[in-house]
């Protein structure tokens, strides 16, 4: 027993209110920051061996927990690139200097070279669509690169497939051969005429036109032209070179279902690559001429428009005429134990050797939260416990420099015994 | 659950209030706007907040069959409309300048003076109904063909907004489809493409094909491609100038042409096709009817030779073939336009009208009253016999084609204003179908206004919660701070 | 959500849309009541204006034909008052003849009643209506008779027909000789064709035999006028110029005596047939009035059709006004209250 030593038990007491009311400041002080996380103090006892009858007073050891793991509210926003997980996982971010971290502050903005930074000034970081769907390396940062959104891309997507479904009244008076579309003549004439936009490889709109002609009893002969080469007003006849395909249809006479082709009919789209036709569920009933699928993929070049974030961290590029593209897939990453990860500057964490190893995945998938485009990510920053715990410091404070008082009191004593 | 949370939690209840007021006030804002459909603020709930989601009413029934209502409606009353104009034009009011009205007239002189066939001045005053006669029919020509010239430059302009339409229709479609694809509120972009296809559909039928990220297809009501991903050409060349046998242009839609249609109930839908009935359907067959009753006129004028060994030859009225008479029984396209008073007896250019009486308009052969008495009165009053005599008409004019001249000319007038009632009662129930559809989309969309403000009420009332929510977390953490000395 | 949902644009549209409608009926309703007929036939009857168009042309056509008839009657009057005069002056004449006969009356007397009927005859024929001459037959802008004044074509003729018979001319002695059976022979054979034959027409007479054809109805014409060519005249002017110009000279008493006997059985046949015209002509006044009676009553009904199709009942447009009218108050009063019917007004 001495003394000093119940002197300097204080003085730890002290030190440690002090680190307390330290992160008392902090989460007070960063109550309005994006996806900080709270950080508490654990004081643990220290004891010093003593005999019986004999006490010396320990101390006290502060222990810095931050509460990674505790999901803050979600703040609503109207910007489509602030970016918040509801649920496990954290963003890859990067600073200028390309070290990763992981950070749950996603008030992403595009930066002057279209990559996406967050108000710490750190880079997301994804796996971009350029080769393909990617998939996410399990344990590690490889592959990743910055999200970028720079707005001159343009792109021209060549159609390859379409679909078209129709009804063909069972009705309609057959034409002469001499007369099919086929022939290409002046007169000739089609029962059914119809018409389809798709795109060749520099995403030029190419205008198929769809001639049905009943050709006798259940057939039909379907004679796709380019409307390009059309005369003006009737379409008939075609320049020389517009006919791109010619098919005689079967039907079932029974069920009015098409037998013949079924594989569909296949276009060389002028300066395109082959365009698939589907007409298999084209029928042949006795009802008027109805349209009911007409479908075609491609797309013309356009600018991009804006950027879309799914829920499932894909990135989509919509450009302005209305068609969109991937471009990034956003990955999660996370630990065994986020709380134990090491906090940095910036609201960012980095791996320490207690949290555990990195496992990265998509939104949504194995445990992972899901990405939510146009909200933010609160701090879990609770005022009232924050000023609570303040109180509680000041006072535990007070006390320990009363500990030290008395201590100093009796010291006092003892040196004025001799005189 | 802290103080934070739950004062976050009031707050976006307040921006939620905010947001579905800004709706009602939209709603009431656009209670008026027949092209606008009502708003709906659905909240959803994530964590911790709840997000408001827009939605729209919509009835894709009633919004086709009040498409189909207005281009038959349009259609119809395009028809009837032009057929006014036609009736005022050719036939006058209350019939009292049509054909058949004049050749009256024309009997009632001829029967006059056959009674006095003496008297010059009676003889002056039958060469003025007929000359009556000849203007009406030269007049009811040139109306005809000038009406067609008006309806083919409307055609032409109907055409050229069609063509805007779509257009525009390309530009709101894409809004829409982008969109969609981008979870954006589309209301506004529906809206929009909604009010134009209303516009497209006065134009032409059409029929509508929604595909994946609501993208449109519009065809029209025969199947043709109006606009797929872009839109497809309406063409049209514009004749200008008509005359009677002119063949006005098609309108072709993505290379069809549209389709003449038929009848005073027409199945012209859209102001397009109803122009186009007007054109080369109503007008051609009103023509040939006044041909064929100058051809009429002209065959009972003709003048014979007593003895018979001359053919006959135009007397009162004559055309451009003379000496040759219109062949018999078959329509002479123009005719009515070509039909003049035969100079040798019209005494403004130098003829002497008695030869009406005496015959020998077209020389000696034909002199029937060769003493030149003055009271002869034997052709004059045959000439009153033949325009009651029956006579063969072409059957391509829409009437019976055995009648006498008289007969002709009020089945003319019967034939026109049997379409023109027929066209009047479907105009009367075609707007009021198109007016129904209207106001059944209109209360299935459209906005109640009570209904909105009683919406209001409610909103103010969680708004007030709210904010009072948000005081009295201020008043607790001030309790607080209170506490901290 | 919604039970049965109205929105406020219909419920203003569907008032709007209404009233329009029914003040475009008003408008229709009130011409028709001044009118009396249906607003626009043509819509109201469709292809039944055929009706109303061709009996409103053949009412037309009927008052023309029943005005022509009256032309035509008041010609035919004129022809029955002169075949009258005619008849006249042929019985003045054959009483003179008569006296003559049975020798009462002198020579000269005979003579100038036999001139004198020639005369009245010639001016009779000659007189113009309406600025025909209705005995010309169809030539009606030329006199009927040319006259026997000496010189004139028909005394030329007369003088060289006796000169022919006899060898010598009237006032030649010679003609005291002439006996009986001379002067009859003179009578048929030279006289008669001069007036009963072609000589008739060469020298007397400018009508022609045809008379003039009126339409008298819709599907009838007849013979509207009578012939100066008559028999009946042709015999009384034979008589008349024989005794004008033979009876005072120096004929014979066997010759005169001859004559006037025959001139006796002229006159005689004359004022039978001029009868028997007068009975024709009355005849066909007969038709002439018959046929426009017939019309006019055809008139009348044709007018009746015609207010049938086309005209509607005062009392019911009347009705239909003044329902109309409290339609429309009706609809405003509706439209002022509905537009108070507003939660707005009770949200303070």
């Amino acid at each position: 027993m001495s003394l000093y030593g119940m002197m300097r038990t204080g003085v730890s007491g002290m030190n440690a209110q002090a680190n307390r009311l330290s992160t008392v400041a902090d989460n007070i002080a960063n109550s309005g920051t994006t996806g900080y996380k709270r950080s508490s103090t654990e004081f643990s006892s220290l004891i010093i061996p003593s005999t019986t009858g004999n006490y010396t007073s320990g101390g006290v050891t502060t222990t810095i927990r931050t509460s990674v793991s505790q999901q803050g509210d979600l703040k609503y926003t109207s910007s489509g690139s602030d970016l918040a997980i509801n649920g496990d996982g954290f963003f890859v971010v990067q600073n200028s200097s390309g070290t990763p971290f992981l950070t749950r502050a996603g008030s992403f903005v595009p930066d002057g070279n279209g990559n996406l930074v967050n108000a710490a000034g750190f880079y997301l970081m994804g796996y971009s669509f350029d080769a393909g769907p990617p998939a996410a390396t399990a344990n590690g940062f490889g592959g990743l690169e910055m999200v970028s959104i720079a707005q001159e891309e343009l792109l021209a997507v060549p159609s390859t497939q379409g679909l078209f479904t129709a009804n063909l009244p069972v009705g309609a008076d057959p034409v002469a051969a001499g007369l099919l579309p086929s022939a290409n003549a002046a007169t000739a004439t089609a029962t059914q005429k119809t018409s389809l936009v798709v795109y060749d490889n520099l995403g030029s709109e190419v205008v198929l036109d769809i001639h049905y002609t009943k050709t006798g009893t259940n057939t039909w002969e379907v004679a796709v032209f380019n409307q390009a080469g059309a005369a003006p007003g009737a379409p008939f006849p075609y320049a020389p070179g517009s006919l791109l395909a010619t098919a005689n249809m079967t039907f079932d006479g029974t069920t009015g279902a098409l037998i013949s082709p079924v594989a569909g009919v296949n276009i060389p789209v002028p300066n395109g690559v082959t365009f698939n036709l589907d007409i298999s569920k084209m029928t042949q009933l006795g009802m008027e001429y109805t349209e009911l699928r007409v479908e075609a993929n491609g797309n013309a070049p356009s600018g991009i428009e804006s950027i879309e974030i799914g829920s499932d961290g894909t990135m989509y590029a919509l450009y302005e005429n209305g068609s969109f593209r991937e471009l990034y897939r956003i990955p999660l990453a996370d630990v065994q134990s986020p709380d134990m990860m090491t906090a940095l500057p910036g609201n960012v964490y980095t791996l320490s050797a207690d949290s555990g190893a990195l496992q990265m995945g998509f939104p949504g998938s194995g445990g992972l939260g899901s990405m939510i485009s146009g909200a933010l990510e609160n701090s879990n920053v609770d005022i009232a416990e924050e000023l609570t715990n303040m109180i509680e410091s000041q006072r535990s404070y007070t006390a320990n420099s009363k500990v030290f008082q008395t201590g100093a009191d009796l010291m006092d004593i003892l040196v004025n015994l001799k005189r | 659950m802290s103080l934070s949370s739950a004062l976050s939690i009031a707050q976006s209840s307040i921006r939620n209030t905010a947001r579905q007021t800004s709706i009602v006030s939209r709603n009431v804002l656009e209670a008026n706007n027949p092209d606008y459909s009502r708003r709906m603020a659905v909240t959803t709930n994530t964590t911790g907040a709840r997000s408001i989601e827009i939605q729209r009413a919509a009835n894709e029934q009633l919004f086709r069959q009040n498409l189909q209502a207005l281009s038959a409606w349009n259609g119809q009353s395009t028809l009837y409309n032009g057929m006014e104009q036609l009736n005022l034009s050719i036939n006058g009011i209350e019939n009292g300048n049509s054909p058949a009205t004049v050749i009256g007239k024309l009997q009632e002189a001829l029967q006059l003076y056959s009674a006095s066939p003496s008297n010059r001045n009676l003889a002056e005053t039958t060469l003025d109904a007929a000359r009556q006669v000849v203007r009406t029919l030269n007049d009811g020509t040139n109306a005809i063909q000038s009406f067609r010239a008006v309806a083919d430059q409307e055609i032409s302009t109907a055409v050229g907004e069609l063509n805007n339409l779509l257009a525009d229709l390309e530009k709101e479609n894409n809004a829409v489809v982008s969109g969609t694809r981008s979870g954006r509120d589309i209301s506004d972009a529906l809206d929009q493409r909604d009010a134009t296809l209303k516009k497209i559909a006065e134009y032409v039928p059409i029929s509508t094909l929604t595909r994946g990220d609501n993208d449109m297809i519009v065809l029209t009501k025969d199947g043709s491609t109006l606009f797929e991903t872009v839109p497809r050409s309406v063409s049209f060349t514009p004749t200008g100038v008509y005359s009677p046998g002119t063949t006005g242009g098609k309108v072709f839609i993505d290379g069809v042409p549209i389709d003449l249609a038929a009848g005073g109930n027409t199945g012209a839908s859209g102001r397009i096709a109803g122009m186009i009935q007007l054109r080369d359907g109503v007008t051609v067959t009103m023509q040939g009817q006044l041909d064929e009753i100058a051809r009429g006129l002209i065959a009972a004028f003709a003048e014979t030779s007593p003895t018979n060994a001359l053919p006959e030859a135009p007397g009162l009225f004559t055309w451009l073939g003379a000496p040759a008479m219109p062949a018999a029984g078959t329509l002479v396209t123009g005719l009515a336009g070509q039909i003049r008073l035969n100079p040798a007896m019209d005494s403004a250019r130098g003829g002497n009208p008695e030869l009406l009486r005496d015959g020998g308009a077209s020389g000696a052969g034909y002199v029937h009253n060769t003493g030149g008495n003055a009271s002869y009165s034997g052709l004059l009053i045959s000439y009153g016999d033949r325009i009651d005599a029956p006579m063969a008409f072409d059957p391509s004019t829409g009437i019976e084609s055995s009648s006498s001249l008289a007969d002709y000319s009020t089945a003319a007038i019967g034939w026109f204003d049997g379409m023109r009632k027929e066209a009047s009662d479907a105009a009367a129930s075609k707007e009021a179908l198109a007016v129904y559809t209207a106001e059944a989309l209109s209360n299935e969309t459209g906005v109640n206004i009570d209904m909105e403000m009683s919406l209001l009420l409610d909103l103010e009332h969680s708004y007030e919660a709210s904010a009072r929510l948000i005081r009295a977390v201020d008043e607790m953490l001030a309790a607080l701070l209170e506490a901290v000395r | 959500m919604k039970a049965s949902f109205v929105s406020s644009l219909s419920v203003s549209q569907a008032m709007r849309y209404s009233t329009m409608r029914t003040s475009s009926d008003l408008v229709k309703a009130q011409k028709e009541l001044d009118t009396g007929k249906v607003f626009d036939s043509g819509l109201a009857l469709g292809a039944r204006t055929v009706q109303t168009v061709t009996f409103a042309r053949d009412l037309e056509r009927l008052n023309g034909i029943v005005d022509s008839n009256g032309l035509v009657s008041a010609r035919l009057t004129a022809t029955q008052a002169a075949l009258g005069q005619i008849a006249g002056a042929a019985q003045e004449f054959l009483g003179v003849l008569t006296a003559s006969v049975s020798g009462d009356a002198a020579a000269s007397v005979t003579r100038d009643s036999g001139s004198s009927a020639l005369a009245a005859l010639t001016s009779i024929l000659n007189t113009p209506i309406n600025g025909e001459y209705i005995f010309a037959g169809i030539n009606t802008d030329v006199k009927p008779l040319d006259g026997f004044a000496a010189g004139s074509p028909a005394k030329t003729a007369f003088d060289a027909a006796f000169q022919t018979h006899f060898g010598f001319s009237q006032d030649d002695p010679a003609a005291a000789n002439i006996t009986t059976a001379q002067m009859d022979a003179f009578m048929t054979t030279a006289l008669e064709p001069q007036f009963l034959g072609a000589g008739w027409q060469a020298n007397w007479s400018n009508a022609t035999d045809q008379t003039i054809v009126s339409r008298i109805a819709l599907k009838e014409t007849s013979e509207t006028s009578v012939s100066g060519n008559d028999d009946g005249i042709r015999k009384l002017a034979m008589a008349a110029a024989a005794i004008s110009d033979l009876f005072d000279s120096n004929l014979s008493a066997a010759g005169k005596e001859a004559l006037v006997n025959r001139a006796v059985g002229l006159v005689g046949e004359a004022i039978s047939s001029i009868a028997d015209l007068q009975a024709q002509t009355g005849v066909v006044e007969q038709r002439v009035d018959a046929a426009s009676e017939r019309m006019k009553v055809q008139v009348d009904l044709f007018e009746l059709s015609i207010i049938e199709t086309e005209g509607v009942d005062p009392y019911e447009a009347a009705n239909r006004v003044k329902e109309l009218l409290s339609h429309i108050e009706t609809s405003y009063a509706l439209t002022a209250r509905i537009q108070q019917l507003s939660l707005l007004r009770f949200l303070g």
